[in-house]
């Protein structure tokens, strides 16, 4: 009676998961929704099999049980180095990786390859590649992460300096669909470089890139440590958010040690140094990116730094305070622009010309192709859309260091761009991937005057189209 | 005055430099700043009409101290200078350890923040 009562109550649990899911309008709710309902069918299906057969059923019943708790069988065998019984155990980790169980098959089999020896490093991640390079299905956001992840780790094995900067790429990749532990996993690894180089802005804005819909337990510590430590803007029981927050972060105490570094070990404020930084950024000649400038520079104005310059006007005796704390704000931005500026004034060389010139052709060429899709209306797999994609993105990014490159391309593009945009969304439905090249295109959109373009690819951004 | 230090908002605090003064720096010891720097320059004390920036050292003169002393007295400039302020010691010393780290290429996990997401 009572294994009735369980299994009724198992249904119910489904279906209203399955329900649940399909209200709202996120797909990563919905596949939430379905794993749900598949696990409790396996469930019921294995409590029917002893209840009939007993013994036997017992047997089958532990036999089941990696179908059953497969994330705890694909992290074994992961951390045993098994590459191909991970890939396959992963991908059925509908609880883990709801929406995205395919990345959890990349994922975990990419853990078990850290495992191995260099060469066999390779050979795995090789099978890897092939593996997905003919897969039909659609990719989210965490199966591109971890396709560039282990193409770059192909192309330059062992350099994570080149990871990194692959990864950059996909800043602009929806967050929905990035399963925790994926988020956890490339959250750590773009933190180590700014933990080791002590800079608290730079390890906050990769906690905040990386603090994911589908919780982040590293990237939440981290700006409860942040929030708690160093800006002191604490209630009276923040400290509970801290402890929780560190209780289920992975590796915590080490991670902990390294903020504790960071913190105490030199002072780190981050506004007593992001003076000295873009001072040694200038006696260095080390480029000027603005992003990071206009990132790092807001962190020299933030509401505590405010307070104190208020207080600084009052005691100075401004007669227009307002005034006063404004003209900080305009020599911010005068040093943002002039610094930005300065690094656009350097001479091009012959060969970066050339490079221009290839990678403008290379995006004509794409385009051409893309073009030809549109008009045969063709069904291209997302992988391939992809790797277009990301092609065109790669060497957009080269064109951005050009002075008028960047724009020329893009007008060049667009019309292009428009139409594979729509057939994408409305013919192939490869959500995803509309959504990485609509929220990359849409600044330079905007920056280029497109405006009817730019509310297209905005209305996509914010769910507006369906 | 050098053209640079009001082109750049980052040579704000040139006049503390000058002076070899602090954001701390009261008005009394503006002047008394001035006054010594001043007085070193016409006995013509070795170093005295040199100052550290955060570039190398530069020259000054009694013009660039007037100037100096009177944009410390200038609440509003004051203001931004304090805001720009960094002791050019202290910048030598972190450009340094940047040149340092920049070496180290593939500067890998010094916490033993592991990658493993378990």
């Amino acid at each position: 009676m009572g294994g009735v009562v369980f299994i009724i109550i198992l249904v119910i649990y489904g279906i209203n998961a399955l329900s649940d899911g399909s209200k709202g309008v996120s797909i990563r709710d919905s596949q939430r929704g379905y794993a749900g309902l598949i696990w409790v069918l396996v469930f019921v299906f294995n409590f029917a099999v002893i209840v009939a057969y007993e013994e036997a059923g017992i047997i089958a019943f532990v036999l089941c049980l990696p179908f059953i708790f497969p994330s705890a069988f694909s992290l074994f065998t992961a951390k045993n180095g098994w590459v191909k019984t991970s890939f396959y155990f992963g991908r059925i980790c509908f609880g883990n990786y709801s929406r995205n169980p395919y990345s959890g098959a990349l994922f975990r089999a990419f853990q078990a390859s850290q495992k191995l020896s260099s060469s066999q490093q390779l050979e795995a991640l090789t099978w890897l590649q092939s593996r997905y390079s003919c897969y039909k299905g659609k990719l989210f956001s965490g199966d591109m992460l971890m396709i560039v992840m282990i193409e770059a780790m192909l192309k330059r094995p062992g350099d994570t300096d080149f990871v990194r900067q692959e990864l950059k790429l996909l800043s602009s990749v929806g967050k929905d669909s990035i399963p925790g532990g994926i988020s956890e996993f490339f959250c750590k690894f773009t933190l180590a470089p700014a933990l080791s180089s002590g800079r608290w802005a730079e390890v906050l804005v990769v906690a905040n890139q990386w603090n994911t819909p589908s919780s982040n337990r590293v990237a939440q510590y981290v700006i409860e440590y942040y929030g708690y430590h160093v800006q002191a803007a604490s209630y009276h029981y923040r400290w509970i958010d801290v402890f929780m927050a560190s209780l289920f972060a992975p590796n915590q105490k080490k991670l902990g040690r390294a903020l504790q570094g960071l913190t105490e070990g030199g002072g780190e404020v981050e506004t007593q140094h992001v003076i000295p930084r873009q001072w040694a950024r200038r006696i260095n000649n080390e480029p000027y990116e603005r992003e990071v400038l206009t990132k790092e520079v807001q962190y020299m104005l933030t509401n505590d730094t405010k307070t104190h310059w208020e207080g600084r006007v009052q005691t100075l005796g401004l007669w227009q305070p307002d005034e006063a704390l404004e003209s900080i704000v305009e020599s911010l931005n005068h040093f943002v622009n002039l610094s930005c500026a300065d690094g656009q004034a350097e001479d091009v060389s012959e060969d970066q010309l050339e490079q221009y010139e290839r990678e403008y052709k290379n995006i004509y060429y794409i385009c051409r192709n893309i073009d030809k899709q549109v008009e045969k209306k063709g069904h291209d797999t997302s992988i391939n859309n992809f790797f277009v994609w990301l092609n065109i993105w790669r060497s957009m990014q080269v064109l951005k260091t050009s002075t008028g490159g960047w724009g020329g391309a893009f007008s060049m593009m667009h019309d292009s761009l428009w139409n594979w945009i729509a057939l994408l969304w409305n013919t192939q439905r490869d959500l995803s991937v509309t959504y990485f090249i609509s929220s990359a295109s849409a600044p330079i959109a905007k920056e280029g005057g497109h405006e009817k373009f730019y509310q297209s690819l905005r209305s996509i951004n914010m769910g507006e189209v369906k | 005055m050098i053209p640079e230090f009001t082109d750049n908002p980052l040579f704000s605090a040139w006049p503390f430099w000058v002076l070899e003064l602090t954001p701390e720096a009261k008005n009394s010891e503006i002047e008394k700043a001035a006054r010594d720097i001043l007085a070193k320059i016409n006995f013509k004390v070795p170093g005295a009409d040199e100052f550290q920036t955060p570039i190398g050292k530069s020259t000054r003169d009694d013009y660039l101290l007037r100037e100096a002393k009177s944009a410390l007295q200038n609440p509003k400039v004051r203001l931004l200078a304090e805001f720009w302020f960094v002791s050019p010691s202290d910048i030598q010393v972190f450009a340094g350890a940047g040149q340092e780290g920049s070496g180290n290429d593939n500067a890998e996990d010094p916490y033993g923040v592991c990658l493993w997401a378990e």
